[in-house]
């Protein structure tokens, strides 16, 4: 009797203390891991930033300095985005062609470039960080500098955002450590705009990109898409590469214009990049590819 | 100490000469390996498409306006790959053709498409219809044209325009310009009158071809005549006719030993194929219309049956228990090289290739369920797109993208409230939809683009 019960209540602490350290559930700790990815994911995407930023102030010097009112261009910068393209366009007299002709169909090439295009035009990254420069101890005497400051409050400014405090070094300490950085990393623009940043836009655009279901070929209607881009992640000009075949190909056209309507679609407009690597997405390419939603 | 803070400034001016020089490598590396993003998923939703009222002067040619854009509006909502945009939120109701349109007007309504037009009825009594599409965004005309025609057809007029304006967007043929023959089915189930009826695809002008006196099955529309094919009992006896709908001739195909049953034209309209059924064994023959010849080109002792050309002519698909279960079947259009190629579980029946070529509809039976599916001219890719108690008898619309079918309910005790109707659906297998008819309706068969 009594070794019964002895044997029953060892063998419950057995099964209770099991239990205890070996299911996964019964203690109360939370688990660490979530936060952990979230920083850890912030934290790749500023390392990957450093080495790359230095190539920015090559392109944005040479603007910079052809513009010397950067602020108020920036104003206008914003409204452009929308309203801007529409009224321009209107202001277009209407083509009264009254007898409407047969099969009319007009080159096809998106016209968002139309009112970006050509005066060179300052980048808000550019801009911003004018601002900030007062507060710099050296006011830097040449646009050189300038633009160096700029990038690098830059990329403190998005470093304080990732929670990664770091301190203030002095100029050259700051450019050595990028020199440094460069050296260890061999360039790969793949690894510099993150996976998880690339993933972001692919999952707004395929919120807007809408697939004509149940396309033939469907295996040969990617569409290419060379992208310029302005610096607040809005399209200067979306061009489909394959332009010859957008003329011989109805489907492969009405592919590509599905592909462009997605980039002109007010949930798009701003693409969700990271507005610190412009350089890097400043012409990049989308290829759509509907091959998997249609098999 | 101020030399050597000396020594950094220098040092960090020279560094960034260094950098300078490399980053100009660098960019110009950049350009070369440039970012590129795929994007492999997208959404399916129908494109928002602004339909306005088309302009017109008199109270008559209003009156066609309106009528026009309600058909237009819903030729290209049935097609589930438009979602035209209520009229009533329109800023404003009608826009002059000959004015540019103000996109932004239209991009409120995040309409991506927009038409307008006019419609005018000229002095001799002509109507004249004339519309345009715009791509919102693009600020561009996709499409535009212009119609002379007799008043009455101004219901063909706007499948015309829904055809170009699906043609422009799609890149696929439309098919609103097409009709349907069906069985029209009404009476008690064991006093069924079956009459052959056709209809536009959207049901309207509809109208029965034959009387119901005889027993008619199976319709099947000439790709290039405005002929029909079906089975009929004459006195009883099961034959395939030819039935013309402008002179209503009908005239019987061959007189055959046997009986001769699921007719079916070639895709140039020269010859028929069907089945023949002789002494206990099926098969496959060809007639040609012309010459009469004919010739056999399965000689299995099994019943092989429900034949289609491909397309091109070139190949044959049919179904046949050679195998021991009913499967499908494909042939070389002389004979030659069977293949099978269902494969999956249950009986497959029906097939029926598909205009553009890239697949073979079917009926499948599995386990007391009708299924209707697709697959790919190789066997591969089999999908199923609705079942049912039983649905069946599937037919192409002429681009190639939508099927017609026909669903029976299950019937009551005694076969009654048994109800019989056609529907669509296209080949996502989302859209599918019922077509109104005035009676119940099986066999469907969709016509070639109206000529």
């Amino acid at each position: 009797m009594r070794l019964g019960l002895l044997s029953s209540s060892t063998l419950h602490l057995l099964v209770i203390a099991i239990a205890w350290f070996g299911l996964p559930h019964i203690r109360r700790d939370p688990p660490k891991l979530d936060p952990l990815i979230f920083v850890k994911i912030a934290d790749i995407g500023d390392v990957t930033n450093v080495p790359n930023e230095p190539s920015i102030p090559e392109k944005t010097k040479r603007k910079k300095l052809k513009n010397p009112a950067p602020k108020t261009v920036k104003h206008k910068l914003n409204k452009l985005n929308n309203a801007e393209i529409t009224k321009t366009k209107r202001k277009t007299p209407p083509k009264p062609e009254i007898k409407p002709l047969k099969q009319r169909t007009q080159k096809k090439q998106p016209k968002m470039s139309k009112p970006s295009k050509p005066k060179p035009r300052p980048i808000p990254s550019a801009v911003s960080p004018k601002k900030k420069l007062q507060k710099t101890p050296k006011p830097a005497k040449r646009p050189v500098e300038k633009q160096f400051t700029s990038l690098l409050k830059n990329l403190k400014k998005e470093k304080k955002q990732s929670r990664n405090v770091e301190k203030e070094k002095t100029l050259g300490d700051r450019v050595r450590k990028a020199a440094v950085n460069r050296s260890n990393m061999p360039y790969n623009p793949n690894q510099k705009v993150t996976v998880n940043e690339i993933e972001a836009v692919r999952q707004q655009i395929s919120q807007c990109w809408n697939i004509a279901a149940g396309a033939r070929k469907a295996d040969a209607l990617s569409v290419e898409i060379e992208m310029k881009m302005n610096p607040d992640a809005t399209v200067r000009t979306a061009r489909v590469v394959d332009s010859k075949r957008m003329n011989s190909d109805p489907f492969f056209r009405a592919a590509a214009e599905s592909a462009l309507r997605a980039l002109s679609q007010r949930d798009c407009i701003p693409l969700k990049l990271p507005r610190g690597k412009y350089e890097l997405w400043k012409s990049f390419t989308f290829n759509f590819d509907p091959k998997n939603m249609l098999q | 100490m101020y030399k050597s803070s000396y020594y950094w400034k220098r040092s960090s001016e020279l560094s960034f000469l260094v950098i300078a020089c490399f980053s100009l490598i660098l960019t110009a590396r950049v350009s070369l390996a440039e970012l590129r993003i795929d994007v492999t998923q997208g959404r399916a939703d129908p494109m928002p498409i602004a339909i306005t009222k088309f302009n017109s002067k008199s109270a008559k040619s209003a009156n066609l306006g309106r009528r026009i854009t309600e058909v237009i509006s819903s030729d290209l909502e049935r097609s589930g790959l438009f979602a035209p945009i209520d009229p009533k939120a329109f800023l404003k109701t009608t826009i002059p053709l000959d004015l540019r349109p103000r996109f932004g007007d239209w991009r409120v309504l995040n309409a991506q498409a927009m038409v307008h037009g006019a419609v005018t009825i000229a002095p001799d009594g002509r109507l004249n219809v004339q519309f345009r599409l715009w791509d919102v965004f693009a600020e561009q005309q996709m499409v535009g044209n212009a119609y002379f025609t007799t008043p009455q057809n101004w219901r063909r007029v706007a499948h015309i325009i829904s055809d170009l304006i699906y043609k422009r967007v799609t890149g696929e043929d439309g098919y609103f310009d097409t009709r349907i023959v069906y069985i029209s089915e009404s009476g008690p189930s064991d006093k069924r009158l079956k009459r052959l009826a056709i209809m536009d695809q959207d049901g309207a002008n509809h109208r029965f071809l034959t009387d119901g006196s005889d027993l008619v099955l199976t319709p099947r529309f000439s790709p290039t005549m405005q002929e029909i094919t079906y089975l009929a009992y004459y006195n009883k006896k099961p034959r395939v006719y030819i039935f013309n709908i402008d002179t209503g001739q009908q005239e019987v195909l061959g007189d055959f030993p046997g009986m001769t049953f699921a007719p079916r034209f070639s895709p140039d309209g020269s010859k028929v194929i069907m089945s023949l059924a002789k002494n206990g064994v099926t098969d496959i023959y060809t007639m040609d219309l012309a010459t009469r010849q004919v010739i056999q080109l399965t000689r299995s002792p099994s019943i092989d049956t429900s034949p289609t050309y491909s397309p091109d002519g070139a190949r044959v698909v049919f179904n046949s228990d050679r195998g021991g279960t009913q499967q499908l079947y494909v042939m070389r259009s002389d004979g030659g090289s069977v293949k099978r190629i269902s494969f999956g579980k249950g009986r497959y029946a029906t097939p029926v290739w598909s205009p553009r070529g890239d697949l073979i509809a079917f009926t499948k039976m599995y386990r007391g369920r009708f299924y209707i599916g697709v697959m790919q001219p190789n066997g591969k890719g089999e999908r199923i797109l609705t079942d049912g108690y039983l649905v069946e008898s599937p037919t192409w619309a002429p681009n190639g993208r939508v099927i017609i079918f026909f669903r029976q309910t299950r019937p009551g005790k005694n076969g009654q409230n048994r109800s019989v109707k056609l529907f669509s659906i296209d080949l996502t297998g989302f859209n599918e939809r019922e077509i109104i008819t005035p009676l119940d309706a099986s066999d469907p068969a969709w016509s070639p683009l109206n000529p």
